[in-house]
């Protein structure tokens, strides 16, 4: 998304006032976000808004993506790549896994990190797989997905997980 | 027990006073967890969304500060309790709608809930007065260590994940929501406030169409979970507090030392009078009047009304909480404006 006053950089940040007792949204670059500030009042100190980095749907409707990222799909969840830049929102675990490398992207411009630093669990490594509520066609899917990809070692794993669930099935019969 | 009943009172940690509180009125720690083998709630099937619910609420029910706490379920989508929580602090303030079959665990005092299937599966929130971040961080992250038996959904590169990618990471969100009265009306809040740490951005503390800038009280909060770890995050935090607290003083002192010191006290007097004796009273007006009563106690005037009741009434006299006192939520504004003066006169005059 570009900025709505330069309509130059990507916007950054959104931009909350209240006018009229109605409350506005203006999607801004940084440059242009400080021009606005001097509009808004801020040398003043009224503060009558304020600004906030893009977040949610907002933030990932800035999230250039080429036609072919559009049509990506969560093996697992179905979710499409082009839905989650609409809402902002991930359907399952395993769309991080499925959308890493858009993913990394945005929490970088984000935040400027690309990597989680802090708290793990005792255990932490991968994205951990666990096929419980997920059904054995989209565990197919993943794997199909995997091999496609040539990630065969997590194409391994779910090959597991659906020998695993679908053993469970047979003795619960 | 039935959102009313909880909006018919302010927290605990509304009421209390704690460290720097004459600056920083209170201290939230949000930590959001997911569970591995589910989709995220925005996404999951009502019976997923069931079993999340009934198995989290379990387990929580196990730990001692959840034992006598009060359940709030919500079946189906309900945007009137949204905001109250919203205005108690318990949701952004622009919350999104929880999914269906969506819990709140309140333990006494409210200044420890969980919230289940509202965005994310598992929200801790703790509050408590005054500045208090690292106590907070801290007791949520042993909190979150007590969810043994369930898988949470973590990876090394993204951290605890969550449906929406910018609170992922640590997980945790920690705001505090100061009064910054001499600040603002010196016209220096804005350069301070954007003076702060990056990892901390100002932001105006209200309900959504109303203006509580204009007496002086901001939220400021981490923009980002990503990246930085709790104790980060929980120092930034305290820095922020610190950097704030002593402008904020300095502007106090420089009120109170010359000639204007008669104006500010009197804006004081003023502000407990005019809620007495008000039939009508909009938000933005009381908050005006508490932000004012507030100022001139912190710099020692006395005002027979107590600090407990101005914090409360700042939390009670919100438009959705006042919305609730009214026959029907959908009263409109002239009907809650008196409601509102009626709830302050009360709280004024009964202490």
């Amino acid at each position: 998304m570009l900025c709505r006053r330069c309509r130059k950089n990507e916007a950054e940040f959104v931009v909350k006032a209240a006018v009229t007792n109605k409350l506005t949204r203006l999607f801004l670059c940084a440059r242009c976000l400080a021009l606005k500030e001097k509009e808004l009042g801020l040398e003043s100190g009224t503060l009558s808004y304020y600004a906030v980095p893009l977040r949610g749907a907002d933030w990932a409707q800035t999230a250039p993506a080429a036609g072919r990222d559009l049509r990506l799909k969560c093996p697992f969840c179905a979710l499409a790549y082009g839905e989650f830049r609409q809402t902002g929102l991930l359907g399952c675990p395993h769309c991080y896994d499925a959308f890493r490398p858009q993913l990394e992207c945005f929490v970088r411009r984000l935040s400027g990190f690309s990597r989680h630093a802090g708290s793990a669990p005792p255990d932490s490594g991968e994205l951990k797989l666990k096929a419980i509520k997920f059904d054995s066609a989209s565990l197919e899917a993943g794997i199909k997905s995997a091999v496609a990809r040539e990630d065969f070692e997590k194409a391994a794993r779910l090959r597991n997980i659906l020998k695993s669930s679908a053993g469970k099935k047979r003795r619960a019969h | 027990m039935r959102i009313k009943q909880l909006a018919a009172a302010a927290p605990a940690w509304a009421r209390k006073e704690g460290p720097d509180s004459d600056v920083v009125l209170w201290t939230r720690a949000r930590l959001a967890r997911n569970l591995a083998d589910f989709r995220f709630a925005p996404r999951a099937a009502n019976a997923e969304l069931l079993d999340i619910r009934d198995a989290l609420l379990k387990k929580l029910r196990r730990m001692s500060v959840f034992a006598a706490a009060a359940k709030i379920s919500f079946a189906a989508p309900d945007a009137l309790a949204g905001r109250i929580l919203s205005e108690r602090g318990l949701l952004d303030a622009d919350s999104p709608s929880q999914a269906a079959h969506a819990a709140l665990l309140c333990a006494p005092g409210e200044e420890t809930c969980a919230l289940v299937n509202w965005r994310d599966h598992l929200r801790l929130e703790l509050a408590g007065a005054g500045f208090c971040a690292q106590e907070l961080c801290d007791a949520a992250a042993n909190m979150a260590d007590g969810l043994s038996g369930f898988e949470t959904a973590f990876d090394a590169q993204f951290g605890w994940l969550s449906p929406a990618p910018e609170n992922a990471g640590t997980g945790l969100r920690v705001s505090l929501t100061l009064h910054l009265p001499f600040l603002t009306r010196s016209g220096r809040a804005g350069s301070a406030l954007k003076n702060l740490d990056n990892l901390f951005v100002a932001w105006k503390s209200a309900s959504v169409g109303t203006d509580l800038a204009a007496g002086g009280f901001y939220e400021i909060f981490n923009a980002s979970s990503f990246g930085r770890s709790e104790t980060e995050t929980a120092n930034a935090a305290q820095s922020a507090a610190r950097f704030l607290c002593a402008a904020e003083r300095e502007a106090r002192r420089w009120t109170f030392s010359g000639e204007k010191s008669v104006q500010a006290a009197d804006e004081g007097w003023r502000a407990d009078g005019t809620p007495e004796t008000a039939r009508i009273i909009s938000f933005e007006e009381a908050s005006k009047h508490i932000s004012a009563a507030l100022a001139a106690q912190s710099a020692g005037v006395e005002i027979p009304v107590s600090k407990s009741v101005l914090r409360e009434l700042l939390i009670l006299a919100r438009p959705a909480h006042i919305a609730l006192r009214c026959p029907k939520p959908s009263a409109p504004p002239a009907l809650r404006d008196i409601r509102r003066a009626e709830l302050i006169r009360a709280a004024i005059t009964s202490k």
